[in-house]
């Protein structure tokens, strides 16, 4: 292994991991029946097996899988915690540590020695056969040999209406052409004079004859936009005995004099020419030379542009910029105490304002230009491009595949996107798992997708983007889509929904990030054994990021991962309800209206019609019980949360608000509607809203009250 | 160079398969959420076909054929519909606002990529 930065970031990880393997290994060793200590262990194993795999560390992966199989039979009562097995654990544990320390080159009776005790444990329990069983591969489906082919004679002459739904009959001859050699004759009959002519309207009308294998339901596709407006006329008029181009130019003659006869007539001409035997016809008329020649250039393959695909180029833009190592605490202090000045400068600003002296207004001017580009550029420091990290993705995707068999390749997207350094840490390990996942449950069997008319090659698209105040992460496979019966079936059978819930399928799929749930029936060493997206879905609300899934049968499965900018400083929007001043995230607001008592007097429901829209509110004076009374006119700050609208009434509408939030510790933390905390300019505090809660508060009283 | 399609659809699987299938069948792929979101991007950009969902928020994909029918310079352009099952209804709405085809979900990459070829010539 190169010390390359992919294995110095393991190691970094790895020795954190192994101080927690070990912390909980001791933990155990004194009560071997604590519950988080085998979680801890099982975990952690779980961790080093997928970033180890990731970064070249193939021996650390394996050792890191055995430790986890064996923690799995734990998990699962199926054996206890012996002292064996912990020194054993601690064993692999020294072997992980020599291993990264000295990038020393694996023991292959090492690995055996764990392999062989971990192989006991198994047949303990019985589950030594289901790792066995995966590499089973069907024979090849035998082509069935192309039928015979057939002789149809079609008249095609389109409705004169046929551009305007932006459809050309060139790509419907095209399309005949492709089940076969094609002869076109074009009707000239019902061209009108140039004068006369209608450049928007299709004037001509074709009869063809076509020689293919396939049969007439088929050809008929390359028809099915038109079919009903223009007239379609097609039969076969000759079975089992095709032409080939040469043969069917010699009965061009017959098929021009056609043209103009009504189809029975034009059918049995060209039947009769059949029955007679053919001599060679070289005359061609001015009419259809030209037809003649677009009938030969159709079949060329559509030309393969691959597009590229950036893992090469990528280097290219990594110029060389000296870099420094920066301890990431020393950057969080410093953030935070931007934050502080940033707040400070809010006080000052409002002093200024109140004391209208010309020096300290100049002063606090050129103090607020300088404090926001130093926020700006603080922040800055933070924000790391994602195509960085997208490059490990590779290397796992490339080993993961040839691990299971399956051929799969990474296409990412948005590589110089910006995300929080922070973020892309904690995601890290979702995000393996969320790939490892594609591949191993996502992408079927190459022989599966051959099936489905796929490219046997896998394909894993990765993409970032940033979309207003959020970074969008998608991570999602071409494979089979979910199976949502399963995943019901299993909710049910662990009492997670009952049987009788009504669900839609995107309700059913959000249930794999139920924790135990997840589907795969054999346990290979790559994806979880339900560790995991319970877990992905944790770290990602953690960073106030949603996480979705999308799922379409026979296409594939996407996860969707939508994160805040940043987390330090936000835009925020002040507001104030009777003494109390609150800070929503700007992002998520989209307007403000005013709301008149009278509005609501005649009703008690808490909605608004917004220019023909009604959208319901809360009124936070009633959440957060605020006893002043009520403005004759309140304000209706409006916020939009995925599809919905919803109003939060307040008194009054401050401004924007630079917002550094604060956390506000175990007391409070749990407050619906209660993100965090601020301070402000004269130095009072603000309450971060959470709006999506509020938004779930809103709609669910509107409902009750709907009833 | 490369003819350009849009796909439009709300599921991000289905828009992520299409751009597998197109790019690999040679075209340029730009992807839009919704029909408004398809509206804004035909403000910068030229596409050759337009492939969008029926049911989408914000903006179906009937609205959004028919505005596009109207924009300067789309009359002829062609449009695909996605359909999940093709109800003659549905055909009849999407041809009335100038719809030139559709493609029945779920479609092999074979299929659309045919259907694709055969509207784009």
């Amino acid at each position: 292994m190169t010390n390359n930065p992919i294995s110095e970031t393991f190691k970094y990880e790895a020795r954190e991991l192994l101080t927690q393997l070990e912390d909980a290994l001791l933990e155990l060793e004194e009560n071997a029946s604590s519950i988080a200590a085998i979680e801890q262990v099982f975990r952690t194993a779980h961790t080093l097996k997928g970033s180890g795999a990731m970064a070249g560390f193939t021996a650390v992966a394996e050792m890191a899988h055995e430790l986890e199989s064996a923690f799995d039979m734990v998990k699962s009562g199926c054996i206890d915690v012996s002292p064996e097995l912990i020194s054993l654990a601690l064993w692999v544990a020294d072997f992980i540590k020599t291993a990264i320390n000295e990038n020393e080159i694996p023991d292959e009776a090492a690995l055996q020695r764990v392999r062989a005790f971990v192989h006991t444990l198994k047949q303990i329990c019985g589950v030594v056969n289901a790792e066995a069983a995966a590499n089973v591969v069907p024979a090849d489906p035998v082509l069935a040999e192309a039928a015979a082919t057939s002789l149809y004679f079609l008249r095609f002459i389109p409705s004169a209406d046929l551009f305007g739904r932006g459809i050309s009959p060139m790509g419907i001859l095209s399309a005949l052409s492709e089940y076969g050699p094609l002869l076109k004759v074009a009707h000239l009959g019902s061209v009108p004079a140039l004068e006369d002519m209608e450049p928007e309207e299709c004037h001509l009308g074709w009869d063809m004859l076509l020689s293919s294998s396939a049969d007439v339901n088929e050809i008929r596709d390359a028809f099915i936009f038109v079919e009903g407006e223009s007239e379609v006329h097609l039969e076969a008029i000759a079975a089992g005995r095709g032409l080939d181009l040469e043969g069917l130019n010699r009965l061009r003659p017959v098929v021009e004099t056609g043209c103009d006869l009504s189809v029975d007539e034009a059918r049995s001409e060209i039947a009769k020419a059949l029955a007679k035997p053919s001599e060679p016809e070289p005359s061609q008329s001015a009419a259809t030379v030209l037809v003649h020649a677009e009938s030969v250039s159709t079949s060329s393959t559509p030309q393969r542009k691959k597009e590229s695909t950036p893992d090469r180029s990528d280097s290219s833009d990594n110029e060389r910029h000296d870099f420094l190592r920066v301890r990431a605490d020393r950057l969080d202090t410093l953030i935070n105490l931007v934050g502080e000045l940033v707040t400070l400068q809010g006080r000052l600003a409002s002093a200024s304002l109140r004391l209208h002296d010309a020096d300290l207004t100049s002063i606090n001017e050129e103090s607020e230009r300088l404090t926001f580009s130093l926020r700006r550029q603080v922040l800055q420091t933070r924000m790391v491009q994602i195509g960085t990290t997208f490059h490990r993705y590779r290397r796992l995707v490339r080993d993961l595949g040839q691990e299971l068999g399956k051929d799969v390749e990474l296409i990412t997207q948005g590589e110089k996107t910006e995300i929080d350094k922070t973020m892309i840490d904690r995601l890290q390990d979702p995000f393996v798992h969320l790939v490892r996942n594609c591949i191993d449950h996502g992408i079927d069997s190459p022989e599966a997708r051959r099936a489905a008319g796929k490219p046997e090659k896998g394909r894993i698209r990765l993409t970032a983007s940033q979309r207003g105040t959020h970074i969008v992460l998608e991570i999602g496979d071409d494979g089979g889509g979910l199976d949502l019966n399963k995943i019901r079936g299993k909710a049910e059978r662990l009492g997670i929904i009952s049987a009788d819930a009504d669900l839609s399928d995107k309700e059913v799929a959000e249930l794999i990030f139920h924790s135990g749930l997840s589907t795969s029936e054999s346990i290979t060493k790559i994806s979880g054994r339900g560790v995991g997206m319970d877990a992905v879905k944790e770290v990602v609300q953690e960073l106030r990021g949603t996480i979705e899934v999308d799922s379409v049968p026979g296409f594939g499965t996407t996860f969707l991962v939508k994160l805040p900018l940043t987390l330090a400083i936000i835009e925020g929007l002040l507001v104030k309800v009777g003494k109390g001043h609150y800070v929503m995230p700007l992002a998520e607001v989209s307007e403000c209206i005013e709301l008149r008592r009278s509005q609501t007097a005649d009703h008690d429901r808490n909605l608004v019609m917004v220019r023909g829209e009604i959208i319901p509110f809360l009124r936070l004076r009633e959440q957060f019980s605020v006893v002043e009374e009520t403005p004759e006119i309140e304000q209706v700050v409006i916020i939009q949360s995925r599809n919905d609208r919803v109003g939060i009434v307040v008194d009054k509408v401050v401004g924007g608000h630079q917002t550094v939030i604060k956390s506000l510790g175990e007391m409070c933390s749990h407050v619906p509607g209660v993100s965090g905390a601020t301070i402000l300019g004269d130095g009072g505090v603000a309450l971060t809203l959470d709006l999506p809660k509020l938004v779930e508060i809103a709609k669910e009283k509107e409902s009750q009250t709907n009833v | 160079m490369a003819q350009k399609i849009l796909v439009v659809d709300d599921s991000v699987t289905v828009r992520q398969m299409l751009q597998f299938t197109l790019t690999e069948g040679g075209y340029e792929v730009i992807e839009a959420e919704n029909g408004e979101q398809a509206l804004k991007l035909f403000e910068n950009e030229t596409p050759d076909l337009l492939i969008t969902d029926l049911n989408m928020p914000l903006m179906d994909g009937i609205t959004l054929a028919g505005t596009v029918r109207k924009l300067p310079g789309k009359r002829f352009m062609p449009i695909l519909m996605l359909t999940t099952e093709s109800s003659e209804a549905q055909k009849q709405a999407a041809k009335s606002v100038g719809a030139s085809g559709w493609i029945t979900k779920p479609f092999k990459p074979n299929q659309l990529l045919s259907v694709v070829k055969m509207v784009l010539k």
